[in-house]
């Protein structure tokens, strides 16, 4: 009998030995609640209760809060973020189009390149590109109205003022207020290759490039004009080899107007 | 028939064994041949739509009061699980060991055998308790989800019902026929019957295992969950292969080390010499099962893993470098613990010969090596700071440690882990032997160059591809450096048998000399497989977050939310203690069908 | 000690070029090369 008992109180430690080190010996992250489809009042909204809507999707839907935390130091904390902006559209190195702060917070949201803060780019890219994802579309997708939320937040959290207007439309696969203005057609393929970072992801000739997509430097003496294109509109029909799939966006062809999309493939093919 | 003709008898057999199969194959699934043809989708096309995955709210799922649905699911599941594991690995190392039992007409194997399967003879019904106690709760509290899975998968549903009275029907020949069909023909029969219960088992696994990976990963349905009429398609989807080559030799480590704890407990309780040595013997078997399954197992844990990062990025980013990240630390203390169990259990069993005295002195190294690789596997990458001490440290990372707990130091780590066990086997074997070989310097030679050209060419591929070229390349790099470790272990394992062909023994083999708490690193090991288990079995149901299935049908219930890891472990502990009883029960009952109580005066006088 | 030395030294080299034809010709499938090309 007693050999019995050694045995069940050896296991009941190594067990307690297991749950304990799992409750006191690892931080308890509580993970995201799941996100709930709800239908935003937007007519009976306070400007308080927008900016209170843009923390929640800040911490929320947006998963802002994965990279923009003080732990990971993955992404810039934003508590001074709408107070910075006043400098950084000044900065020699903003590339975006905003001509205010609203415009700025709004675009480094939905177009994260446009300035990146030194140190928070890409390997490799000097600070030229930013990891950051577009939160209008993919995973997060957050509206046009929650957009304008969490513009109204940040706003409110650097003790700036709150210029958003609320929306009165939702305005979620319609971007009908996306850009400022619709975006004008690049005028040639290196704007266009700049416009959606491209070199995010690949080398392109003189331009660093990141390591994820194949290296195009040379890709007109390999590919002719047919396989760019359709690896421009679908690129997991034929991947690369050594190279993963369901990594480049696969919206391009909704995003690029057709002559743009034909300026991109000669640029490419006479890269030899 | 003699000995020496068996292969006159092991080649036809396979044949006819594999013929039967394919026509067996063909059998039982003539609906995944059918659904493959391109004329079936069409006849499907004609058949009434199926309806898409519903969109639930919390008012969908039946509330009981004072019982938890999601944590009676949860464990439910889990407990089936850890049973199933069980008799399913047991068929496959009996069928092995009453195969060599059968070449080396040694009745100790086949009697070994038959004690492996009387001792898990209970576990079968309550598998299959614990398989109907799921099916009620999941019925019970997830209707609509088991609604739309039964309409998916009704056909391999009734397949997998019907196996069932094979699975039984096959089961209780091999048991209870064990001592009748014994010598020759009926031999040869029984050892068929074996293996035709591994294929039923193992497809029964297969068949539940196309339900769970399908709520990951699912496939032939569209984007708002329509089936397309294509059962094979659902089946065949991207996680269910991973999933199947995991759990058959994760099964096989498990069952082992639960087979081996009875030994360990029957050990400490024998009486006799006689009865000390043939459970020392039985639990050293058991270890050797489970450490022989364990050593693939982390490349099985890699291709699935893998696997699941190709189907969706975020899925696996959230696996490893999101909320779960800190889990695979707790895994890694896990597998630190088999590891170290597993060689102290080797070290210990030394003892058993004379001429280990020899080696004794190599084990402080190999132990040197083993627990300073386990602390690297379990260093993590990011630390847990306040913002003061983020401050002093310039981020979260440490400088010096920080490189140690991103991927390819841990694979180098379990690389290493590895082959020194295969180190702490090969020394355990040779302890008690002396070779009379010809060649013996020059097959030493060739081990010690085969370790040590391969060790460092995991350094090698770990440091130089890990630390100094691209992610593609790194990720790339593990594979060669996963294929030096097999190659080691195999040609080393080669090498070995056949340098000790008729060795001569320093002394006999004294089983049953070893101390006890050798048996306590079997228990630690049974434990800890369990809990690992019961871990794993949370990460592959929790990393579908909100989903029922993934990316089309939403869970609404109250209980969607992903708990913290120490409420995870603290549902797995429960689970593992519930385990645990039930296993002593079913160990006990194995023993208890032998006890005759002589009740004097009970039963009437018999007539004169 | 010689005696020991080399056919040690001789197993050594074989399964380090063994090793190092693995690795290449793995990495070869998948379309890499051995040294790091960026």
């Amino acid at each position: 009998m007693s050999n019995f008992l050694k045995v069940v109180v050896f296991s009941l430690l190594v067990i307690a030995f297991f749950a304990g080190f799992s409750n006191f010996g690892v931080p308890q992250i509580e993970p995201a609640p799941p996100p709930k489809e709800e239908k935003l009042e937007l007519g009976a909204m306070t400007i308080d209760q927008f900016v209170a809507l843009g923390k929640k999707l800040f911490e929320g839907k947006g998963t802002c809060t994965l990279c923009h935390n003080p732990v990971g130091g993955r992404a810039p904390l934003l508590d001074r973020a709408a107070a910075a902006a006043a400098e950084r559209l000044n900065d020699p190195r903003y590339k975006g189009k905003a001509k205010n702060v609203e415009d700025y917070l709004y675009e480094s949201m939905v177009a994260p390149s446009a300035y990146v803060v030194s140190g928070f780019g890409k390997a490799g890219t000097n600070d030229t590109e930013s990891p950051m994802p577009d939160a209008s579309s993919g995973s997060i997708r957050l509206s046009e109205a929650e957009l304008r939320a969490v513009v109204a937040y940040l706003q409110d959290l650097s003790g700036v003022e709150v210029t958003v207007k609320i929306p009165t439309e939702v305005g979620t696969e319609q971007k009908a207020e996306a850009k400022p203005a619709q975006r004008p057609p690049a005028k040639n393929a290196e704007e266009l290759i700049a416009q959606f970072a491209c070199t995010a992801c690949h080398k392109i000739g003189a331009q660093p490039g990141g390591p994820i997509g194949p290296d195009l430097s040379k890709i007109g003496a390999t590919k002719d004009a047919e396989y760019l294109r359709r690896a421009i509109l679908d690129p997991n029909a034929d991947v690369a080899k050594g190279f993963a799939r369901g990594l480049m966006p696969a919206n391009y062809g909704e995003q690029l107007y057709a002559r743009e999309l034909e300026m991109l493939v000669a640029y490419l093919v006479a890269l030899k | 028939m003699k000995t020496g003709s068996w292969s006159k008898v092991w080649i036809p057999w396979l044949l006819l064994v594999a013929v039967a199969m394919l026509f067996g194959a063909d059998l039982l699934a003539p609906d995944v041949a059918i659904a493959a043809e391109p004329a079936a989708a069409a006849e499907a096309a004609k058949a009434p739509a199926f309806p898409p995955a519903p969109k639930l709210s919390a008012a969908d799922y039946p509330q009981i009061a004072g019982v938890n649905g999601r944590v009676a699911v949860w464990l439910a599941a889990q407990l089936h699980l850890w049973f199933a594991a069980f008799v399913l690995a047991v068929p496959i190392f009996v069928f092995v060991i009453e195969a060599i039992g059968m070449a080396t007409r040694d009745e100790r194997y086949d009697s070994l055998a038959y004690e492996f399967i009387k001792v898990s003879i209970t576990a079968y019904s309550l598998t299959a308790i614990l398989g109907g106690l799921l099916l009620f709760f999941l019925i019970i509290f997830y209707p609509h989800l088991f609604q739309y899975l039964a309409t998916i998968f009704r056909k391999s549903m009734i397949y997998y019902a019907l196996l069932f009275f094979a699975e039984s029907g096959v089961l209780y020949l091999y048991y209870y026929g064990w001592h009748w069909l014994q010598g020759g023909f009926r031999k040869w029969m029984h050892l068929t019957l074996g293996l035709v219960l591994n294929a039923v088992g193992t497809t029964l696994m297969f068949l539940a295992n196309a339900w769970v990976t399908f709520m990951m990963s699912p496939a032939g349905v569209d984007a708002a969950g329509v089936f397309s009429g294509d059962t094979w398609a659902a089946i065949h989807n991207a996680l269910w292969n991973p999933i199947n080559i995991h759990r058959v030799v994760a099964n096989v480590a498990f069952g082992g080390s639960i087979v081996g704890a009875y030994a360990a407990y029957r050990f400490l309780n024998a009486g006799t010499a006689e009865q000390k040595a043939h459970y020392d013997w039985m639990g050293y078997t058991a270890n050797f099962v489970a450490i022989s399954a364990l050593l693939p197992l982390p490349f099985a844990g890699y291709y699935l893993t893998a696997e699941i990062y190709a189907y969706s990025q975020q899925m696996g980013i959230t696996s490893m470098g999101g909320i779960f990240a800190w889990l695979f630390i707790i895994q890694a203390v896990l597998i630190g613990t088999l590891f170290l169990s597993a060689n102290y259990y080797l070290w210990c069993g030394m003892g058993r010969s004379d001429g280990a005295v020899r080696y004794n002195g190599y084990v402080k190294y190999l132990a040197i090596v083993i627990v300073g690789a386990f602390l690297v596997w379990f260093t993590p990458h990011t630390l847990v700071l306040t913002n003061e001490e983020l401050k002093a440290l310039g981020g979260p990372y440490h400088k010096f440690l920080g490189p140690l707990g991103i991927m390819p130091a841990k694979n180098i780590a379990v690389n290493t882990m590895i082959v020194f066990t295969t180190l702490s086997f090969l020394m355990y074997r040779r302890a008690n032997k002396i070779p009379t070989v010809s060649w013996v310097k020059a097959g030493n030679a060739a081990l010690a160059g085969l370790f040590a050209a391969g060790i460092l060419n995991i350094l090698f591929l770990g440091v130089y591809h890990g630390y100094f070229t691209n992610t593609v390349y790194k990720v790339a790099s593990s594979i060669p450096q996963v294929l030096t470790t097999l190659t080691i272990i195999v040609v080393s394992t080669v090498i070995d048998t056949f340098m000790y062909r008729g060795a001569k023994e320093v002394a006999p083999l004294r089983w049953g000399r070893v101390p006890d708490r050798a048996q306590y690193a079997l228990f630690l090991l049974a434990v800890a497989f369990t809990w690992l288990m019961g871990l794993m079995g949370y990460i592959r149901s929790g990393l579908r977050q909100h989903w029922h299935v993934t990316d089309i049908f939403r869970d609404a219930s109250p209980d969607a939310f992903t708990p913290t890891l120490g409420y995870a472990a603290n549902v797995v502990s429960v689970g593992a203690l519930i385990f645990m009883a039930l296993v002593i029960f079913v160990f006990w009952v194995s023993q208890v069908s032998a006890r005759h109580t002589a009740a004097a005066g009970y039963w009437k006088a018999e007539a004169a | 000690m010689k005696d020991h030395l080399v056919p040690l030294v001789v197993a050594f080299a074989v399964c380090a070029l063994v090793f190092l034809g693995l690795d290449y010709t793995i990495m070869k499938m998948m379309g890499l090369t051995l040294i790091y090309q960026p």
